[in-house]
């Protein structure tokens, strides 16, 4: 696919003032740009990533300046974000390893008297932190999905689900002792 | 979330944003607060007693100009890094230079006796302490307003443009000359306060973010 920066430059300049057309116009061709780097870098949770990517862009578009080029621009923010999503990915793989590891979970997944005790801890968290980590969870929802059911920012989502992981590690560490 | 539904929001979310300035201009800012900041704090606190003397030493000379072109460069690296696509090795470089060649040259022009004027070990680091706290908080109210793809570096940075801002200014008010003060006092404090200031600031910032 061949892409034309200046068109794209022009595009992001007029986004910056508030453009809802030149918006859509951009993000069907970020999407056409993208897509293809994830797929070619990453082989887990693609969607997911290019949306994250996407919501990279839309959160730093301040950032660009018209004056110089788009497509570094653009390249630094999609390897940042691959970057940390592969990390993410082996950290995650890590700690399932040592989940099994430890008898927590086999590979069917959590083993039945630790998901019981798991579920009874989620109820009793509070309704704020109870409510971010259903909808991330269970439902599946993304942090994005989360903020604009909620009303709230993607900070505040990520803030609440830390201190609902943070009480709930406390919480099954006392037990578990 | 589909593709479709996950741009409508991002369409809703839309709002004009101020474009961030320059990496020069944010740094002219800077550079200005610290200006107007330095001095109100070298006139509450009194210039060293020895100020006359030392302005007529060209290496007092030298190891101010190296001071300020370090807050400069770190400054830039700091600020390079906020933005995506922006070159950040040459800062980074001239940084890491600067940061390098500038303790060789105090420790090569110290005198060799310690001073006998009055001053206090204790007050020149806390004197870097607040530089850090107070001029590290400024920059990086800056900085956070750019894209932090490498935000532990990035705080280093900020914290080691801070604390260089702390030398400079010691260099207006302590009188000690002495090889061991400088070292663990005026330099030693510049290269190890970014170090727990950004890692905390790491650390806190993964917390709430």
């Amino acid at each position: 696919m061949e892409i034309d920066e200046q068109h794209l430059a022009n595009l992001m300049s007029r986004i910056q003032a508030g453009d809802g057309e030149a918006y859509r116009q951009f993000l069907d061709l970020l999407y056409k740009i993208i897509e293809p780097m994830v797929r070619k870098r990453t082989a887990h949770n693609q969607d997911d990533l290019v949306q994250e990517i996407m919501f990279s862009v839309h959160e730093a578009r301040h950032t660009y300046d018209p004056g110089r080029r788009f497509l570094p621009w653009l390249h630094a923010i999609v390897f940042h974000r691959v970057g940390d999503q592969k990390r993410s990915y082996w950290r995650h793989q890590r700690r399932i390893q040592a989940w099994q590891d430890d008898g927590i979970t086999s590979g069917d997944g959590v083993s039945g008297a630790v998901k019981d005790q798991l579920l009874s801890e989620v109820r009793d968290l509070p309704e704020t932190q109870r409510e971010v980590i259903t909808m991330l969870k269970y439902h599946g929802y993304s942090l994005v999905e989360v903020a604009e059911k909620l009303g709230i920012s993607v900070a505040g989502v990520k803030n609440r689900a830390y201190r609902a992981y943070q009480t709930l590690r406390d919480r099954l560490t006392e037990s578990a002792v | 979330m589909k593709q479709d539904e996950f741009r409508e929001i991002l369409i809703r979310d839309l709002r004009p944003c101020r474009r961030l300035a320059s990496p020069q201009t944010q740094l002219q800012r800077f550079m200005g607060i610290v200006l107007v900041l330095s001095i109100s704090i070298i006139v509450f606190g009194g210039v060293r007693e020895d100020f006359a003397q030392q302005t007529g030493r060209y290496s007092y000379y030298g190891e101010m100009v190296g001071l300020l072109l370090f807050v400069i460069a770190a400054g830039f690296a700091a600020l390079f890094l906020t933005r995506p696509g922006f070159p950040v090795k040459k800062p980074l470089l001239a940084c890491t230079f600067i940061a390098s060649v500038w303790p060789l040259y105090v420790v090569s022009t110290a005198p060799d006796v310690e001073t006998v004027l009055p001053h206090s070990d204790i007050s020149c680091a806390g004197l870097v302490v607040m530089s850090t706290i107070l001029f590290g908080s400024i920059l990086l109210t800056m900085l956070s307003r750019g894209y932090l793809a490498r935000p532990l570096l990035t705080y280093f940075a900020g914290f080691l443009c801070a604390t260089a801002v702390g030398g400079v200014l010691l260099h207006f008010v302590c009188p000690g000359q002495g090889l061991h003060h400088l070292l663990y006092f005026h330099l030693a404090p510049i290269y190890i306060l970014p170090v727990p200031f950004a890692l905390a600031l790491f650390i806190w910032q993964r917390v709430i973010r």
